[in-house]
C-alpha cells in the first residue's frame, strides 16, 4: 500500500484527530495572517486618519501689517471701508514653497466670493432666474418663496440669492474637501487648467432641477456692481461638472454662508464675471499644502518661514493645522507596537503548541509505526506519510484562513482603531470651547469612523509565506516530534506496543 | 536445504547477561517450527532476531546463505519474513483487507481473508469492530499473502480460545505444506508445539532440539 493511500485513509478515518488538528492549525493561521494584514491595514488607515484629521500648513496675506490697508469709501462715498491691499497668494508663490518642500501631497490656492447663479432656460442668462436655495439655518432665504418668486417674476434682493464661492487651483485639494466636509457623489472635480465649470451641491441640483452636464451663469453680485459703478452684469456660463453633498451640518445665520449653497470654480471663470478681478493681485486668499505623510507638517512649517516673505512683518504668515492629529498620534504609534507584540507572541505560543500537539500525536502512533515496519515499510516511507497528512492539513487550514483572518482583522482592526482615534479625538475636544467643539472636534470624530473601518486585503506574497512558513513548521515539528521514535530499532518500537 | 540458518548468535540486552548463548538452528521451507520455553526466556527475542526487528550481539543470521544484516534488515523485514503477532497489530483505522494489503495486492488479501472465513461485510468493516479471533486471522491473511518464504508466529493463539487456537494451528500447518513456506511459531503452549515438525526448546538461552512426540502433554 502506498504512502499516499495509508495518508489518505489516516485522515478520512480518524476524523476526530485530522479534524482537531486542523482546527489548531486553522486558529494559528489565521491569528498570524490576521495579524499580519491587520498591521499592514492599520498602517494604511493610520495614515488616512492622519491625513483627514486636517493636517495641513494655510498660507495667507499677512493681515495684521498695517501699511497693507487703504482707507476708502463705498456707495457713492457714504460708507467708509478699508481695503486690504497687501500681497495675496499666488500661483507662483505656491510653486516656490512646493519646490522647497518634500512629501507633498499637492495644494490648493483658495479664494472666496459671493455671486448670482441664473438658470437660463432659453439659453439667454439676461431671460433666467436665479437658483433658488437650499434653506439652511435661521434667517435663511425661503426657498419656497423663491420658488413662487421665480414663477411670478418677483424682483428679490442681491443677498437672498447669493451664493457662496470657492475658487480653487484643485477642488480635490480644497479644504472642504480635504476636510471632508462635502463630498464628491457624482461627476468630477475641477482644475486651474479649466474655464467654465462648476461643482454645485447635489440637493441644490435636485431642487432647481438641474443635473451634470446643465449650463447655468454666474455673475456678480450687485454689491460689487455698485462699487464699479456699473448697471449691467457679466455672465459666466458654467457647465455642471459635478456634484457633491454636504457631510458636516454648521449652525450658520444666513444660508448663503452654508456648504449647501456653496459651488466651486476656477480663477478662469471668477475672470470672466468678476468686475473687480483686475484691481486684485490675485483672486485667491489663502493656499493649503497638503503633506503626504501629516507628521512633517512641524518640520514643513519651518522650511516655508525660512522663505523671504515669511519672516517677522512679511507679507505673508503660515501656520499649521494639526491640533487633531497630535491628538491622537501617540495612541496610533501604540498600537502598532502592540500588533507587532501581538505577531511576535501568536508566532511563538503557535510554534509551541504545534509542536507539543504534533509530539503527543506521534507519540500515539508508535503503534502503527511498530506495525508498518514489520511489514517491511522503511522509516523514511512512514515520516513521509506522516508529512503527507501533516502537509494536506496545513494547505487546507493556510487555505481557510485567508478568508477568516480577513474577517477577523477586518473587524478586530476596526475596532481597535476607532477606539483609539475617539478616545483621542475625545480628550482633544475636551481641550476646545463648545463652538470650536461642533466645528471641529465633532466632525472630526464623524470622519474618522468612516475611515477607521479597516479593508483588509492580504496579498500573494503574504499568503506565499504563511503557505511556506506553516509547511516548513509543520514539517519541522513532524520530523522533530518523529526523530526519538525513529531512533529506537524496530523491535524496541515493537516492545512499546505491547 | 535450509532457507533460514541461525548461526553461534548471542544476544544481551545490557551487555552482562546473555540472553541467547551460542545458539544456532536451521529452518526448511515447508514445515512448521515451533519454539518451546517459558516466559522471558528470549523466544520472541530469538524471532525478532530472525526477522530482522533487531541485530545480535554476536553471530550471524542467515537467509538463504546470505547474512541479513549485510542484505538490509528494512529489505529483509519486506521481502523474506513476515509476522504474526500475539496482540494481532492491526492498523486501527484500516479495515481488514487494508490491514491485509499492506504488504500485498487488494485482490490477493481479499482471497486470503475468505479462505480464512471472513466475510464480505466483515472484510470491510474497521477491524476493531471484529471479534479476537477474527482479528487474529485478519493478521495470519496480512501474513499468507505478503509475498515472503518465511512466516514467523509469535505466539499466535495467545489471545484466543481453545477452539480458535485449534483453527489457527491448522490453518499455519496447510499453508507451510500448500505454500512451502517455513513457519516458525514462538509458543508457550505443548499442544500447539505438538503440530510442528521440528520443536526446539529454549532454556537459560541454549536452544536444543526436541521431537514433537517427546513433548509432554499441556502448557509448558
Amino acid at each position: 500500500m502506498s504512502l499516499i493511500r495509508r495518508a489518505f485513509l489516516y485522515l478520512t478515518r480518524k476524523r476526530v484527530k485530522t479534524t482537531s488538528l486542523f482546527v489548531i492549525v486553522l486558529v494559528i493561521a489565521t491569528l498570524a495572517l490576521s495579524s499580519v494584514s491587520l498591521k499592514d491595514a492599520l498602517e494604511t488607515a493610520q495614515l488616512n486618519v492622519r491625513q483627514s484629521l486636517g493636517g495641513c500648513l494655510i498660507v495667507v496675506p499677512n493681515y495684521d501689517k498695517t501699511e497693507n490697508w487703504e482707507a476708502d469709501t463705498i456707495m457713492g462715498g457714504t460708507i467708509p471701508v478699508m481695503n486690504f491691499t497687501g500681497m495675496r497668494p499666488t500661483k507662483e508663490l505656491a510653486e516656490t514653497i512646493e519646490q522647497e518642500l518634500d512629501g507633498l501631497q499637492g495644494y490648493n490656492l483658495s479664494g472666496g466670493d459671493f455671486v448670482r447663479l441664473f438658470k437660463a432656460p432659453d439659453g439667454n442668462p439676461q431671460n433666467g432666474y436665479d437658483l433658488s436655495h437650499i434653506a439652511v439655518g435661521i434667517n435663511s432665504y425661503d426657498a419656497k418663496l423663491m420658488a413662487e418668486a421665480k414663477e411670478s417674476g418677483f424682483a428679490h434682493s442681491d443677498n437672498a440669492a447669493t451664493y457662496n464661492v470657492s475658487v480653487c487651483t484643485d477642488s480635490s485639494l480644497d479644504y472642504y474637501f480635504m476636510n471632508n466636509e462635502v463630498r464628491l457623489v457624482a461627476g468630477r472635480h475641477i482644475n486651474e487648467n479649466e474655464t467654465g465649470v462648476v461643482m454645485i451641491n447635489e440637493k441644490l441640483a435636485e431642487f432647481n432641477d438641474l443635473q451634470i452636464g446643465d449650463m447655468i451663469y454666474v455673475r456678480d453680485s450687485n454689491v460689487h456692481l455698485y462699487q464699479k459703478g456699473m448697471t449691467e452684469a457679466v455672465f459666466a456660463p458654467v457647465e455642471i461638472v459635478g456634484l457633491f453633498e454636504v457631510v458636516k451640518e454648521y449652525p450658520v445665520e444666513f444660508s448663503f454662508t452654508a456648504p449647501e449653497n456653496m459651488i466651486f470654480i476656477t480663477a478662469g471663470t471668477r475672470e470672466i464675471y468678476d468686475v473687480t478681478y483686475e484691481e486684485r493681485t490675485s483672486p485667491f486668499k489663502s493656499i493649503y499644502f497638503y503633506a503626504e505623510e501629516p507628521d512633517d507638517l512641524d518640520h514643513m512649517i519651518e522650511q516655508v518661514q525660512a522663505l523671504p516673505g515669511f519672516e517677522e512683518g512679511g507679507d505673508f504668515v503660515v501656520t499649521v493645522r494639526n491640533e487633531a492629529l497630535n491628538a491622537i498620534k501617540g495612541p496610533l504609534q501604540n498600537i502598532g507596537q502592540i500588533v507587532t507584540i501581538l505577531i511576535v507572541l501568536i508566532l511563538v505560543v503557535g510554534v509551541i503548541i504545534l509542536s507539543l500537539v504534533l509530539s503527543a500525536r506521534t507519540k500515539e502512533r508508535v503503534r502503527e509505526t511498530g506495525i508498518l515496519l514489520s511489514v517491511g515499510v522503511k522509516k523514511t516511507n512512514i515520516l513521509l506519510q506522516y508529512l503527507v497528512e501533516m502537509t494536506v492539513i496545513v494547505l487546507l487550514a493556510c487555505t481557510v484562513s485567508v478568508f477568516s483572518s480577513m474577517l477577523v482583522a477586518e473587524n478586530a482592526g476596526t475596532m481597535i482603531l476607532q477606539d483609539t482615534v475617539n478616545s483621542g479625538i475625545e480628550s482633544y475636544t475636551q481641550q476646545l470651547d463648545e463652538e470650536e467643539r461642533v466645528n471641529n472636534a465633532d466632525v472630526a470624530a464623524e470622519e474618522t469612523q468612516n475611515l477607521t473601518k479597516l479593508t483588509v486585503s492580504i496579498g500573494a506574497g503574504e499568503i506565499a509565506v504563511l503557505y511556506a512558513g506553516g509547511l516548513l513548521l509543520a514539517w519541522i515539528a513532524v520530523a522533530a516530534s518523529s526523530v526519538p521514535l525513529f531512533r529506537l530499532k524496530p523491535r524496541e518500537i515493537l516492545s512499546r506496543m505491547s | 536445504m535450509s532457507i533460514m540458518e541461525v548461526r553461534s548468535v548471542t544476544y544481551s540486552y545490557d551487555g552482562t547477561k546473555n540472553v541467547l548463548n551460542d545458539i544456532s538452528a536451521s529452518f526448511e521451507e515447508g514445515k512448521v517450527y515451533a519454539i518451546l520455553g517459558p516466559s522471558g526466556c528470549g523466544k520472541t527475542t530469538l524471532l525478532s532476531l530472525i526477522g530482522g526487528l533487531d541485530v545480535p550481539t554476536s553471530g550471524t543470521i542467515l537467509f538463504d546463505g546470505t547474512d541479513i544484516q549485510q542484505a538490509g534488515l528494512e529489505a529483509h523485514r519486506s521481502k523474506h519474513v513476515s509476522f504474526i503477532f500475539q496482540n494481532y497489530n492491526l492498523i486501527d483505522y484500516m479495515t481488514p483487507i487494508e490491514n491485509a494489503a499492506l504488504s500485498a495486492t487488494k485482490e490477493a488479501a481479499g482471497a486470503a481473508l475468505k479462505r480464512l472465513g471472513l466475510t464480505d461485510s466483515e472484510i470491510k468493516r474497521n477491524v476493531l469492530k471484529l471479534s479476537g479471533g477474527q482479528q487474529q486471522r485478519v493478521a495470519i491473511a496480512r501474513a499468507l499473502v505478503a509475498d515472503t518464504r518465511v512466516i514467523l508466529a509469535d505466539e499466535p493463539t495467545g489471545n484466543v480460545d481453545d477452539a480458535m487456537s485449534v483453527e489457527i494451528t491448522k490453518i499455519l500447518k496447510e499453508s507451510a505444506k500448500e505454500t512451502g513456506k517455513c513457519v516458525i511459531i514462538v509458543t508457550h503452549s505443548i499442544d500447539l508445539a505438538k503440530e510442528a515438525d521440528t520443536v526446539f526448546v529454549l532454556k537459560n538461552g541454549v536452544l536444543q532440539e526436541q521431537k514433537p512426540a517427546e513433548l509432554e502433554t499441556g502448557s509448558n
